[in-house]
């Protein structure tokens, strides 16, 4: 089927509304992106994964009539994860844990791209696994933009709605983030 | 028998798992009028905020005013302890606190989060000074003031402030509401907000002055003692003005006039001579040329 059949989000809601077993397909859609995302933010577990994302589905349900259609509807489907994740490490006490080594190629993209500019230059290929760890130290909120930015791949807008914070602080946030991240990055001795 | 869904293992079974779920737990989706009633709800508080943070500092204002500026080189020492002592700090406690809940309240809103803090609080700030300044034009910082008056005894009008700092004493300032007046014997007896009566002699102050005095009309003095005589010696009265102030130009124009008083006064207590009243007015020369 060719995208251009493929219903938008906003048919899979207003079908969910009046047929709830089409849901399914907005399930269907979304649950390898956040399942994912649920990973990169540090849920390794394959159990409290799927409870996660049972839980961000059932939320999605609940808060369908919610959905305003001038957002995008995956930046609020994301949001919802982003908050359940978040409630899954304070009910559970633990921090995140597990790494984004699956990401390799990815970290390598994001060392390689513009934003990186200004960060200390090292040999690529062997200091992916360096990267990861330092990504595994940072602070929750800088880990959680690297993550939404350079692994996720979204816009400073979307970031915006899915942390729920000013648009104009994204910006700002992801240098903080990055600043810190070359600190982690020096502190565990790049090789030249 | 356990009726709760087995929890699925596998992902390929997530949407069976949630939409039995969904079935077992009969969840359906919140009512959109919901959400919307919320969002109205949440601007609503916002613009009450503004609105009523607004009056806050319009009643603020009206107290600022009319707490006695037009006279403070005669009631205090400077501008600086005057301001201290005449802040009315609890409605602009209560402005900063609803400018503070207008600001969660547009932060909780569908889009607020969108805006940086400083842009909130700075168009806030705005709104609610320009509201601010409008309700005090209208006169609504005057009626809300003289309302908590009513029904509020421990609530200290503004007027009533500066009757306090008019009383003193000590240094021979009295003010409060004339209670007889007899021109025969040239007395005049005052009742002030400490609850005392006194009885000032009114031989050495001018009949323009005497004219302007009514029973239960409002009245400051300036009042020496005398050795031989028992009451007190009326040097110069002043009949405030009723009616609140506006704005600066009002309290300037209020301030002029008087200044204009004082100084005809000064003139007179030099012509005669006046020992007694000139030592008790001259302290005040701040304000007399």
């Amino acid at each position: 089927m060719s995208q251009e059949n493929e219903p938008s989000d906003q048919d899979l809601i207003r079908l969910s509304l009046i047929e709830k077993n089409s849901f399914s397909m907005i399930i269907a859609r979304y649950e390898e992106p956040l399942s994912r995302y649920i990973r990169r933010l540090g849920v390794q577990n394959p159990e409290d994964i799927l409870d996660i994302l049972q839980e961000i589905f059932i939320n999605v349900y609940r808060n369908l009539n919610e959905f305003d259609a001038s957002f995008k509807f995956s930046s609020w489907v994301y949001r919802i994860a982003h908050n359940e994740t978040i409630n899954f490490f304070r009910k559970r006490r633990v921090r995140p844990e597990g790494h984004l080594a699956e990401n390799g190629e990815n970290i390598l993209k994001f060392i390689e791209s513009e934003e990186w500019r200004g960060g200390p230059s090292f040999d690529t290929s062997l200091n992916a696994e360096v990267i990861n760890e330092a990504i595994d130290a940072l602070d929750e909120k800088y880990r959680e933009i690297i993550v939404l930015r350079f692994f996720e791949h979204k816009e400073y807008d979307e970031i915006s709605d899915i942390l729920k914070i000013p648009t104009g602080s994204v910006g700002t946030l992801i240098h903080r983030a990055k600043k810190r991240l070359f600190e982690k990055i020096d502190i565990n001795k790049i090789a030249l | 028998m356990n009726n709760t869904p087995q929890k699925e293992t596998n992902h390929d079974s997530l949407a069976k798992g949630v939409l039995a779920r969904i079935e077992h737990d009969a969840i359906k989706p919140t009512s959109k009028s919901l959400f919307v009633f919320k969002n109205f709800s949440l601007w609503g508080l916002w613009g009450l905020a503004l609105i009523l943070g607004g009056l806050a500092l319009s009643v603020a204002l009206f107290s600022e005013l009319n707490s006695g500026w037009e006279s403070y080189e005669i009631t205090h020492p400077n501008a600086f302890i005057f301001f201290i002592q005449s802040f009315p700090l609890l409605w602009m406690f209560l402005f900063a606190m609803l400018l503070f809940f207008g600001l969660y309240t547009f932060r909780k809103t569908k889009t607020g989060y969108r805006y940086s803090l400083l842009i909130i609080v700075f168009s806030g700030l705005v709104l609610t000074i320009i509201g601010g300044l409008l309700f005090q034009g209208g006169g609504f910082g005057a009626q809300t003031e003289a309302l908590l008056s009513r029904f509020l005894p421990y609530y200290v009008p503004a007027l009533h402030m500066r009757e306090s700092f008019w009383l003193q004493p000590e240094r021979g300032l009295y003010s409060g509401i004339v209670t007889a007046i007899d021109t025969e014997r040239m007395e005049l007896s005052v009742q002030s907000a400490d609850g005392a009566t006194r009885t000032f002699l009114t031989d050495r102050i001018p009949e323009e002055q005497i004219e302007n005095i009514t029973e239960g009309g409002r009245v400051h003095l300036f009042a020496t003692s005398s050795e031989s005589v028992e009451r007190l010696i009326a040097c110069h009265i002043l009949t405030p003005e009723e009616g609140g102030l506006k704005t600066l130009a009002d309290v300037g124009g209020r301030r002029q006039r008087i200044l204009d008083a004082l100084e005809k006064r000064a003139g007179q207590l030099i012509d005669t001579d006046d020992i007694p009243c000139e030592t008790i007015m001259m302290p005040r020369g701040r304000m007399m040329r």
